[in-house]
């Protein structure tokens, strides 16, 4: 009988488990060509619709798949309930006098970068059709023989009770803006930040700028954002950055908007902060386009206001 | 631990692990029909996984100490029945996600470890009844209760609007209780035609949830407890199968159908990141629902001749259905497996040589990744197909062996006969040559999507990785007795 045995591991020609990693195209279903309609509309402002394809993931991403992307001679019309307008389409290399600011932001191609690209919007300059409180605008896009639909509205504007400035704790001369919000009572409600100093010509969105009423519906608070005009960028000091300074002039603009453009773009910065990250759960963002494409017919109805930044 | 690192992406991944257990037992013997076994136990797992992506490094940690213990009795009152009852006891401390961040120079403050402590108990009654010669049953049950018990904080997240509250427990305090009946029975019954029918059904709670950290396919699975948001999971099992034995028992061959049902399955919400430790908890960030599995197992085995192995084949399907993922539609879960094939042979070619060869496919585990991107607003977004709609390549592999005998008898002279006579030896070895992955199968460990570069600046690039681990592993083993 054996009392004992042992096992003498004399040797692995390969001891030393190496991983490898390859790039692979594995079958990732459900990919189909869709349209990705990108328009809004607000007060006092135009419509402004963006089309472009979505592309394959294992399609080229570089800046002329990108500009590529956008896609001309479509259809689209936007209709308040009693006038119908076709819109214009334009182009960066034709832009009319004037307009050239807000197709830089529109587009986020620099101003003297524009004329170089042919990149199509549609708008109209009818200001018939242009945002008004109250309203509900139906979007209708053909091209290629399909159509595409979705309805928007600009909501009454919620005013801020008051806007003010405090010195951060560390700092006597830096600090975020503050806001008092009175928050309607019985109403879905969804907001919008967006701030810029006054010299600048387009408004900045913070980390978050999107929220809804879900926890405080009806209620009255105070509430602060940064700076996002200076969050970026080495002209400040890293410890400055994201904080408005003594003496700035800032506007704000707190735009209300429907709830199904509220959870687009609440998904969406769910999706731009985790992406990259490995242990990131996927989600798609809910569009409001009926037809089968992506992205948002969304419609705001902004309320500004002027902050100077002093104690 | 595995370690990958893609010098190319800047990417390398560190995920060590470890499990150390104690255990301590003493049985009693009160009558010949009567015995008692005292154990406890301890053990402590741990599972980290470490990242590094450019200047940016993260570390999560997962663990679960488990101290206990149990008595369980047997007593054997006749020869037709084989009782057993007992209780057990379980003190889990659990550390759900514990992660730490840092970049460059800048060590990310992610609060303190949380830790969560509970206490798990159960006591049990089961008989092994034989009613007759074909028919035997094993009908028994079980209650359990949990304990979530403190030190613990519940966060309740605010917004923009109210800060976050909390709840404060201290040590000991009962958080949330829970407990349950746990019933099952099972039978099989012997045919005359050297065959039998096996059934079974059981009903069961789960205090201890397993969930994965991401839909993409990095294995990075968690333990997490039962707490006030998170309920047990629990779940029935019923399974059926018809057992036969063929040519004087030379082959064994089975067929084998089960389904189970589970409820208070746990996933991460669609969008939801593993947190810090500030102000949350991980259970805020986890949705509920359902699933289900349900399969077919054949298997053939010959335990004659020189040519001896088993061939077994389960066809296999398991789903989920949450409310809030995948738009509350089913998919398929993780680790759904549609075919897995395993072929085991060896072939005795004489008293000391022996060549073996295992054969392993399986169907590639699911992930979700996205289908299509676009922009909106100059974002760069992504579309993904449904959840779990992705399957990895099969994995699928052979391993061959070949196992040389030294002799078991040595030849001696008897001193009394002298005759030669042959005498078993005290010292015995034997060489094994392995080759592992024989044909080098690159069979996928997880993938990722790598995203590279500024979209508006023109130079990003988008593509979906594959990491691959153990190629072809020759290896010689010695292996001897005394």
């Amino acid at each position: 009988m054996k009392t004992a045995h042992s096992i003498l591991f004399i040797g692995i020609l390969s001891l030393i488990v190496s991983s490898c990693t390859k790039e692979v195209k594995i079958d990732i279903p459900g990919y189909e060509e869709q349209l990705v309609i990108d328009g809004n509309i607000e007060t006092g402002m135009p419509p402004i619709v963006l089309i472009s394809r979505s592309s394959d993931i294992y399609a080229p991403t570089n800046l002329d798949a990108y500009l590529n992307g956008f896609v001309s001679g479509a259809v689209v019309t936007v209709s308040n309930g009693t006038k119908t307008v076709e819109l214009t389409e334009i182009c960066t290399d034709n832009l009319p006098p004037g307009s050239e600011a807000m197709a830089s932001a529109v587009f986020g191609i620099p101003i003297d970068q524009l004329a170089s690209f042919h990149i199509c919007a549609y708008t109209s300059f009818d200001s018939d059709i242009w945002g008004e409180v109250g309203k509900t605008y139906n979007l209708t896009v053909t091209f290629e023989g399909k159509t595409y639909t979705s309805t928007t509205s600009i909501l009454q504007p919620t005013a801020l009770d008051s806007v003010y400035w405090k010195t951060d704790d560390n700092y006597t001369d830096r600090g975020y803006s503050w806001a008092t919000l009175s928050d309607p009572l019985n109403q879905y409600d969804a907001y919008r930040w967006e701030a810029k100093p006054i010299s600048d010509p387009v408004f900045y969105k913070p980390f978050q700028p999107f929220t809804d009423d879900q926890f405080f519906n009806g209620k009255t608070f105070d509430f602060s954002y940064e700076n996002a005009s200076n969050c970026n960028g080495t002209y400040e000091p890293a410890e400055y950055r994201c904080y408005y300074k003594l003496g700035d002039t800032v506007v704000i603009k707190v735009s209300k908007l429907p709830r199904d453009v509220f959870e687009f773009m609440e998904k969406k910065y769910t999706q731009i902060y985790s992406s990259g990250n490995p242990f990131a759960t996927p989600i798609n963002l809910p569009t409001n386009i009926v037809g089968g494409a992506l992205g948002i017919w969304a419609g705001y109805s902004p309320w500004y206001d002027t902050l100077i930044c002093l104690p | 631990m595995f370690t990958y690192k893609s010098t190319d992406d800047n990417f390398n991944v560190q995920m060590p692990w470890g499990n150390g257990i104690a255990a301590l037992r003493w049985n009693h013997l009160f009558t010949n029909k009567l015995f008692m076994n005292v154990t406890g136990t301890f053990s402590d797992y741990m599972f980290a996984f470490k990242s590094a992506q450019d200047q940016f490094n993260f570390e999560l940690r997962s663990g679960v100490r488990d101290v206990g213990g149990k008595v369980d009795f047997s007593w054997f009152p006749n020869a037709r029945h084989r009782i057993k009852w007992g209780i057990d006891y379980i003190y889990h401390t659990f550390t759900p996600t514990s992660v730490s961040a840092e970049s460059e120079d800048v060590v990310f403050d992610t609060g303190e470890i949380q830790r969560l402590y509970s206490h798990e108990n159960a006591a049990y009654f089961m008989d092994e009844f034989d009613v007759n010669e074909n028919l035997k049953i094993n009908a028994g049950l079980r209650y359990s209760t949990y304990e979530f018990v403190g030190p613990f904080t519940r966060y309740i997240k605010g917004d923009i609007s109210k800060p976050d509250t909390t709840i404060n427990y201290a040590s000991g305090d009962l958080i949330k209780f829970y407990h349950g009946l746990e019933p099952r029975i099972s039978f099989r019954w012997m045919l005359p035609d050297k065959s039998s029918i096996k059934a079974g059904y059981s009903y069961n709670y789960q205090y201890v949830h397993l969930t994965s950290l991401s839909a993409v396919s990095l294995p990075t699975d968690i333990w997490y407890p039962t707490t006030d948001l998170a309920k047990p999971q629990n779940g029935w099992q019923a399974s059926a199968g018809y057992f036969r034995n063929f040519l004087d028992d030379h082959y064994e061959t089975s067929v084998e159908v089960y389904y189970k049902g589970m409820q208070n399955l746990i996933e991460f919400k669609e969008g939801a990141l593993p947190g810090d430790n500030i102000a949350d908890n991980t259970d805020n960030l986890l949705v509920y629902g359902q699933g289900w599995s349900y399969g077919v197992e054949f298997f053939i085995k010959r335990t004659y001749g020189k040519l001896t192995g088993w061939i077994g084949y389960t066809w296999a399907k398991t789903e989920r259905k949450f409310p809030d993922l995948n738009n509350g539609k089913v998919y398929p879960a993780k680790y759904d497996r549609r075919h897995d094939l395993s072929v085991v042979a060896n072939y005795k070619l004489n008293d000391r040589i022996t060549f073996g060869a295992c054969f392993i496919f399986a169907t590639g585990n699911t992930l979700t990744l996205p289908s299509s991107w676009y922009v909106q607003e100059q974002n760069l977004l992504f579309n993904y197909g449904a959840r779990n709609s992705t399957r990895m390549a099969p994995y699928h592999r052979l391993d061959l062996s070949v196992t040389i005998y030294d002799k078991a008898y040595k030849t001696k002279q008897d001193p009394e006969s002298g005759d030669n006579i042959q005498v078993k030896k005290k010292f015995r070895s034997n060489c094994a040559i392995s080759i592992y992955n024989a044909y080098n199968r690159a069979n996928p460990f997880f993938l990722y999507v790598d995203n590279d570069g500024d979209f508006l600046s023109g130079n990003f690039k988008l593509s979906v990785k594959q990491v691959t681990l153990f190629p072809i592993i020759p290896s010689f083993t010695w292996n001897f007795e005394f």
